[in-house]
């Protein structure tokens, strides 16, 4: 798994989670990730960031999950996971609140289309991210 | 007389029957110029478009946003590609960006756009097969193909077209035609195209050193106005950023999503292994359309700034 399918699940997952604004809390995990592994005192591979994310927002714990499997090597990465999750999911909120709206036929409705979405979304972003 | 009763004549058939005469021009120059297989390619896709709306919508006549769409989709496909490409192109759109999502004035993608990243995820050797197997000595390996032609051909002959990448690039002063009689009959808002065509200039200025284009050769570069006229641009600045039910519908919102998209574009086309990513940009600036309006309404209701409908 790559950093942004990590970051894109993530942000993924987040349309099946309850919205609350903590929920951004998640974005700092790859940062903690990068500051304990790059710090001297790290005697093992603890997840630090997904532990913070169970702490700060239980709900939302999977993401910090995901977040800390993209495993950053540096803290530029660590950054470019944290706004591409931050980025896909806000978008992801706005496209959801459209979704809701749309009169979906009902064999897709909730969990499909809304994969969908994303599906078509993750396609879009790849190059960008490339970049 | 007062506002219910006011109507200014302009139906849904009429900016259809519009669009689908903006569109023409570009039609016939893709025929003209790369012959039955341009024809076969528009032809695959726009009947598949309406078998595939009238299976799942059960009518018989499809309504002219259906051609629209087919004839968007078949326009962004490479020239000289198979037959079947233009099939599925038009089940895609019709299927995915249309009628999974809700429907005509529901879609959240442009279903052209999506049918074109969908393909190129797809069948990316049949997306981009274009260059070499089509230079017949009418048409040249587009400017944008990577390593592309050696020697740099004049802007002015950049816009006549005659380059061999999709079949909307046969000639790019028709999607200019076709787009400034949307904008005369006010179909596009002028915003959309002014603004991406301004982006996609000021990016090419911005982004100009050779070093970081990534396989293109470096005259490409040189000039911000090679790169309004090759590509997707033309197609993106007038026909799938001004789709009015996938843009936003504030006029802030509309220039920030049109400057969105043409600075996706340029990044992808600079910094990535793809020639273009028109398509890919205009997805995103499409899922970024609720978002900016309603940082668009927030922003007229705090401040009172409205711009001109």
């Amino acid at each position: 798994m790559t950093l942004f399918d990590a970051a894109f699940l993530a942000a993924a997952l987040t349309l099946f989670l309850p919205r609350e604004r903590r929920l951004w809390l998640v974005a700092a995990v790859p940062l903690l990730d990068c500051a304990w592994r790059l710090s001297s005192f790290s005697p093992s591979r603890i997840p630090v960031g997904a532990l913070f994310a169970a702490v700060v927002s239980p709900p939302h714990a999977a993401c910090g999950l995901m977040l800390a499997a993209a495993s950053p090597r540096g803290w530029t990465e660590a950054l470019g996971v944290a706004a591409l999750f931050v980025v896909v999911g806000v978008l992801l909120l706005g496209v959801d609140a459209r979704l809701e709206r749309a009169p979906v036929p009902l064999p897709l409705r909730g969990a499909p289309i809304r994969l969908l979405a994303c599906a078509t979304l993750y396609f879009a972003f790849l190059p960008v991210t490339l970049s | 007389m007062q506002a219910p009763f006011l109507h200014s004549g302009a139906t849904t058939r009429h900016l259809m029957q519009d669009v689908l005469l903006a569109l023409a021009p570009t039609c016939l120059a893709s025929v003209a110029r790369h012959g039955s297989s341009a024809l076969l390619l528009l032809v695959a896709t726009g009947v598949s478009a309406c078998l595939v709306n009238g299976l799942l919508t059960r009518r018989a006549t499809p309504d002219g946003s259906v051609l629209i769409t087919a004839t968007v989709a078949a326009l962004m496909l490479p020239a000289g590609g198979p037959w079947w490409l233009g099939v599925v192109a038009g089940a895609v759109a019709i299927v995915v960006g249309r009628w999974a999502f809700g429907g005509l004035g529901y879609n959240l993608f442009n279903p052209a756009a999506l049918s074109r990243a969908w393909l190129m995820a797809i069948f990316p050797a049949e997306m981009f097969t274009w260059g070499p197997r089509f230079v017949d000595g009418v048409s040249q390996a587009s400017p944008l193909f990577k390593p592309g032609p050696a020697t740099a051909a004049p802007s002015l002959e950049l816009l006549w077209g005659g380059w061999s990448c999709t079949l909307a690039e046969a000639a790019p002063w028709t999607v200019v035609l076709g787009g400034g009689y949307l904008v005369a009959r006010r179909v596009a808002d002028w915003r959309i195209p002014l603004t991406y065509l301004l982006t996609t200039a000021t990016m090419a200025a911005l982004l100009e050193p050779g070093a970081r284009m990534a396989g293109h050769p470096s005259w490409v570069g040189t000039d911000p106005l090679r790169h309004v006229v090759v590509g997707g641009t033309l197609m993106g600045a007038f026909f799938l950023m001004t789709d009015p039910v996938t843009a936003p519908f504030t006029p802030l919102g509309r220039v920030l999503g049109t400057s969105l998209a043409a600075t996706l574009a340029m990044l992808i086309r600079f910094h990535t292994h793809l020639p273009d990513g028109t398509a890919l940009a205009v997805l995103v600036a499409n899922a970024s359309a609720p978002l900016l309006d309603r940082w668009a309404l927030r922003l007229r209701a705090e401040t009172g700034w409205r711009t001109r409908p």
